[in-house]
């Protein structure tokens, strides 16, 4: 279950600051696959490398199965983003000296713990790339990958330590539209089968549509969220060790 | 400039590289022409005003051919001249360049003046009474003030009698009255040819002072002189031809008729012979300040590649707005010219700096091995500033010419996205491979030209051939080094596999880094390797010649100056208890081709008896007995190198009983001198120059006797007769190389600026290749990657260019030693050197590198992982 609550944010400082997020709340049950949409700047990205913890909050409150992203220190947020999240990006999201089953499997050697739920972290690895069809591409590089396939191989990277959580941002940027909905299909199923709860930025309403859930933001401000239940400030279920919200 | 003030450090840092470079090349510049400055001021004060000089070129002659001169019927005056250098016990390694004058004939010459402190004049009348009083003495201010000496003091002198005391009377004021030349002038319409300043090389006169003159000269009566310090005969005689009259004709009418070793000519000739002299010695010195300048160059190029990287955007957004290919290049080379003229600003200032400190050590040097040279001014030459501005604009626009046209070719559209950029310098590694190897083919035959044709300068052309082959190679080698270990890493270490993956795609900018550590390393492998190897050949003779027990000789030959040992002297020592034989030498200089060489003497017999003297066409004590019955001469190597000259050949040597054609019995090592030597038994020399002067004395000491015991019993015994020093075989060796090393230390300065420049180069680099890569390090660490991974991924790499760079910079450094001992060696100074390789110091260096550079980069890697995640990876 993910929580947000008044989640601000802004970048710049005095009179050329520009807020991105202006006391975003949002809540996400565990499992459920979101997409965020919104014009350029509406600040659905920073939220998504706020839930990531990739940025951090000048204000506001987030919460992972209750436990509070915005008070990890340095260390506790690499663990986080090791363990907890595997994330997507637009393009460009692999190391380019690496080979594909090398890229994929590069959480699981920097972290240096073994796969949840079992088995070595090769043979994780090929069963996700055979998940995603690319079993027959594990040893090319990227360069001899498709748009779509070089996506693919991103996700498995992503899931490759089983994180309760997803992030995607625009991951069909950069792709056609058949393309885009192979990956979308693949990143729902594949969240579905791992009860991985998923958050992905997209422009795309086709794209968007493929979600459980559509949440549109505007001006930092979440403004259209049809599956919201948000809870009201007081009704926010803080661990016990956590403080009472600031504003 | 907005994009300096934003990245001032960096600024700070491309400055400082250009700035050191050209520091090291104006201070050498600075030192070398103060030291032809210094002496030429000193030959203007002892020549005066003279347009003609008769000299001995260091050997004193016969006070007769005064009057032939004098007498001449083109010349107008003349007047003798006794010069010796005379050491002042009380203060170490200090010295007097004793002038003997004739007060009478002296008037119209004179080029100083004697004052009572404060600029006063003294009274002519007081002035004639000084010189002719043997217990004055005038000293110059400089010196008086350096030693804290005043008006009415007394300083001790070394006389062949023992030391003597004189009384400072007056100043000496180094430099001429121009009133009275100006009424000399109105009334004999005599013209200044000497001090004249020559257009080219600046004056040596500043108002009437004679800037930059020994402040070691004083002058004396010449009588005086010439009892006081057992100076016989005349060290020069200067002479004024009539106006009109050339003094090339009236050398021409002279030299005939004055001994074979006696030459009659200008004296600015004098100054150029030492030029000559010594040219081999600056030049050598200059070349090795332009490899700093070279690394300096490769730091401008990564410089610009920085701002090309860093700009990209605004390349982008200057393109699209209609900015013309060639003008976004002026921008970048504009602003590289900025920095580069700062930097050449900075460090023409530093150079300075510099040239003080580097003065003392190079007017020791050149003393040592060249001729009596004492610097106390810093000439600045505008040649050399101009030079300066010149190489260091030069270099900076070369350097930033090829990543300015890269910036001005990127397609706009990919200007204005961020991504992972391309490497383009993997698809020309075969073409870079294939440069280095021609380079290399180059410097061959760039060295066999150099050493079997000349001109002799070629042979720099053949280390900048070698050490841009090397260069070269970075590419290629890299791409191996990268392809080697790709994939080797992955699964027990994936950080360097990652740092591995790294180095090889980023070419283009590691290789100018290791490119510039290659060649500030090959400059310290080069240097270290050549200086050792000559050590070790030293060494080797050192072994063979020096096998005496004890050395005696006067303590003048500290600072360069040969004077003779008293007869008294050499029978105290020869018959001092233990002592069992004396080898008794002597050196002068004489000319031979129009060039000074040395030429010395002692018993062959008795040598061939005592040492193990080396004849490389066979055994010494065959051949030097022959050599001294029959009256031939041997020829050092440096000797037979530089003057073509082998066994067998007939040379015309000029003595003072004339020019007697001599034949070369045979070459041997030697490092006494770079001039050159050649070598005659001591019974020939003494009846050819009719010299019976001896410089130093080797003692041999009976089995059972101890050394120590003959050097107390010298010491005091031959006090009376002056101040001599008297070396142990052990001591003299010391003595041999504090000299060898005094000779190199101005190397070692210029090493340490080349490995600071290339330092610089290193912490550069990084901070380019962490900007280039903020992306990719934002998407290692939302993998996952802590800082501490983020940092040891970016110190594997720097300790691969560090690896890379010290293993190719040594293959170039031993490439470059190859080329200093035996091409650039062998075409300047002909010394034997035989290889011996560092080892120690070589198989330490890469650890010392490797371990350097990730210090240095440490700061960046900090700075790379401490980076805003989000931000890196929003940069799409």
């Amino acid at each position: 279950m993910i929580r947000i609550y008044n989640a601000t944010k802004s970048y710049g400082e005095g009179e050329s600051a520009v807020a991105a997020l202006r006391g975003v709340s949002l809540e996400v049950p565990a499992g459920q696959f979101v997409a965020l949409m919104g014009p350029s700047g509406c600040g659905k990205s920073t939220l998504l490398h706020i839930l990531g913890g990739l940025d951090t909050l000048e204000k506001g409150e987030v919460y992972l199965d209750e436990r509070p992203i915005h008070r990890m220190g340095e260390h506790e947020l690499t663990l986080f983003r090791r363990e907890k999240v595997g994330i997507v990006f637009q393009s460009f999201n692999l190391l380019p000296t690496l080979t594909v089953e090398e890229n994929v499997m590069l959480p699981g050697l920097l972290s240096n713990k073994d796969v949840p739920g079992g088995g070595t972290l090769r043979e994780r690895t090929l069963a996700l790339l055979d998940e995603v069809g690319l079993g027959k591409r594990a040893r090319h590089m990227l360069h001899q990958l498709s748009g779509g396939e070089t996506q693919r191989a991103a996700l498995a990277r992503a899931l490759l330590l089983k994180p309760p959580v997803l992030l995607a941002d625009e991951p069909t940027g950069n792709l056609d539209s058949e393309a885009s909905a192979n990956v979308v299909r693949m990143l729902r199923e594949l969240g579905r089968n791992n009860g991985t709860t998923i958050v992905m930025v997209t422009h795309s309403r086709e794209v968007a549509g493929m979600a459980d859930r559509l949440v549109q933001m505007r001006d930092g401000k979440v403004v259209d969220d049809p599956g919201a239940d948000t809870p009201a400030p007081e009704a926010v279920s803080a661990p016990a060790s956590s403080s009472a919200p600031t504003a | 400039m907005r994009y300096f003030a934003r990245h001032g450090v960096q600024t700070l840092l491309n400055v400082l590289g250009v700035a050191l470079g050209i520091t090291v090349f104006v201070s050498i510049q600075i030192v070398n022409y103060s030291a032809i400055r210094s002496f030429r001021a000193s030959v203007d004060v002892v020549a005066g005003r003279a347009n003609l000089e008769v000299t001995g070129d260091g050997l004193r002659f016969d006070e007769a051919l005064y009057p032939l001169v004098r007498n001449h019927p083109d010349v107008e005056s003349a007047t003798p001249l006794v010069e010796v250098v005379v050491p002042l016990p009380d203060y170490k390694g200090e010295y007097l360049q004793v002038m003997g004058v004739d007060v009478f004939s002296n008037a119209p010459l004179r080029t100083y003046e004697l004052t009572e402190g404060s600029d006063r004049a003294v009274d002519p009348s007081r002035a004639l009474e000084f010189l002719s009083d043997p217990n004055q003495i005038g000293l110059t201010e400089p010196l008086c003030r350096r030693l804290g000496l005043k008006i009415g003091d007394e300083i001790r002198v070394s006389t062949p009698r023992g030391p003597r005391k004189l009384r400072i009377a007056f100043m000496l004021r180094l430099g001429h009255d121009r009133s009275k030349e100006a009424q000399r002038e109105q009334s004999q319409g005599v013209t200044d040819q000497v001090l004249e300043p020559d257009p080219a090389e600046g004056s040596t006169s500043d108002g009437d002072m004679v800037v930059g003159a020994d402040e070691h000269l004083t002058v004396m009566d010449i009588a005086t002189v010439q009892d006081l310090f057992a100076a016989q005969g005349l060290s020069r005689i200067l002479a004024i031809v009539r106006p009109g009259y050339s003094p090339d004709k009236v050398a021409a009418d002279l030299q005939p008729r004055t001994p074979a070793n006696v030459f009659v000519r200008p004296p600015d000739r004098r100054g150029q012979k030492i030029e000559r002299m010594v040219g081999a010695f600056q030049l050598n010195l200059t070349a090795l300040s332009l490899v700093s300048l070279l690394v300096g160059a490769f730091l401008i190029y990564n410089t610009v590649a920085t701002a090309v990287v860093r700009r990209r955007t605004e390349i982008g957004v200057l393109r699209s707005l209609g900015m013309t290919p060639s003008q976004v290049r002026r921008i970048f080379l504009a602003e590289a010219m900025l920095q580069g003229i700062a930097g050449v600003v900075v460090g023409i200032g530093l150079g300075v700096l510099l040239a003080g400190q580097l003065i003392g050590v190079v007017s020791k040097t050149i003393s040592m091995h060249y001729i009596l040279v004492s610097i106390q001014h810093l000439f600045i030459s505008p040649w050399a500033v101009a030079a300066a501005v010149g190489l260091g604009c030069f270099g900076v626009l070369v350097a930033a010419w090829y990543p300015a046209t890269e910036a001005s070719r990127v397609p706009i559209v990919q200007a204005l996205h961020t991504g992972f950029l391309r490497e383009k310098s993997l698809r020309h590694t075969r073409a870079w491979f294939w440069g280095g190897v021609g380079m290399l083919i180059a410097a061959f035959v760039v060295a066999q030209v150099s050493l079997h044709q000349g001109p002799a300068w070629l042979s720099f052309g053949s280390a900048l051939f070698m050490l841009l082959g090397v260069a070269f190679f970075v590419p290629p080698v890299c791409l191996a080094v990268a392809n080697l270990l790709r994939g080797r890493g992955f699964y027990c270490n994936v950080l360097l596999d990652i740092a591995v993956g790294h180095f090889g795609r980023s070419l283009h900018r590691n290789s100018i880094t290791i490119a510039a550590l290659v060649t500030a390393i090959a400059m310290v492998v080069g240097i270290s390797t050549m200086i050792f190897s000559f050590r070790k050949s030293v060494e080797v003779w050192l072994n063979q010649s020096i096998q005496a027990d004890v050395f005696l000789s006067p303590a003048s030959t500290l600072v360069g100056v040969r004077m003779p040992i008293p007869t008294e002297v050499i029978e105290i020592a020869r018959h001092a208890p233990g002592v069992t034989a004396a080898d008794l030498y002597r050196e002068i200089r004489i000319q031979f081709r129009g060039q000074t060489v040395k030429l010395a003497t002692f018993d062959f017999t008795q040598a061939v008896r005592l040492t193990s003297l080396t004849v490389n066409e066979g055994p010494a004590e065959v051949i030097l007995p022959r050599a001294a019955k029959e009256g031939q001469i041997l020829v050092s190597e440096s000797f037979s190198r530089k003057m073509k000259v082998r066994s067998g050949d007939v040379l015309p040597i000029l003595t003072t009983t004339g020019q007697r054609m001599l034949t070369v019995a045979g070459t041997f090592p030697d490092y006494t001198s770079e001039m050159g030597l050649i070598i005659v038994d001591l019974a020939k020399y003494r009846e050819w120059w009719r010299d019976d002067t001896i410089n130093s004395i080797a003692l041999y000491a009976e089995r059972n006797a101890s050394a120590q015991a003959i050097q107390d019993y010298l010491r005091e015994k031959v006090a009376p007769y002056g101040e001599f020093t008297i070396f142990s075989n052990l001591a003299l060796r010391f003595l041999v190389f504090k000299i060898f090393d005094q000779t190199f230390s101005v190397t070692y300065v210029l090493q340490t600026v080349g490995i600071v420049i290339s330092a610089l180069g290193i912490v550069l680099n990084l901070s380019i290749l962490v900007n280039e890569r903020r992306r990719e390090i934002g998407l290692l660490r939302a993998a996952g990657a802590s800082r501490q991974q983020v940092v040891r991924i970016i110190l594997w790499e720097t300790a691969l260019i560090a690896a890379v760079g010290a293993f190719l910079g040594i293959a170039a450094g031993m490439g470059l030693a190859a080329i200093l001992s035996y091409v650039i060696n062998m075409s300047y100074f002909g010394w034997t050197i035989k290889w011996a390789t560092p080892w120690l110091f070589i198989s330490l260096l890469p650890l010392w590198v490797v371990l350097a550079s990730v210090i240095a980069a440490w700061i960046p890697a900090r700075q790379a992982s401490g980076m805003n995640i989000a931000k890196a990876v929003k940069q799409e």
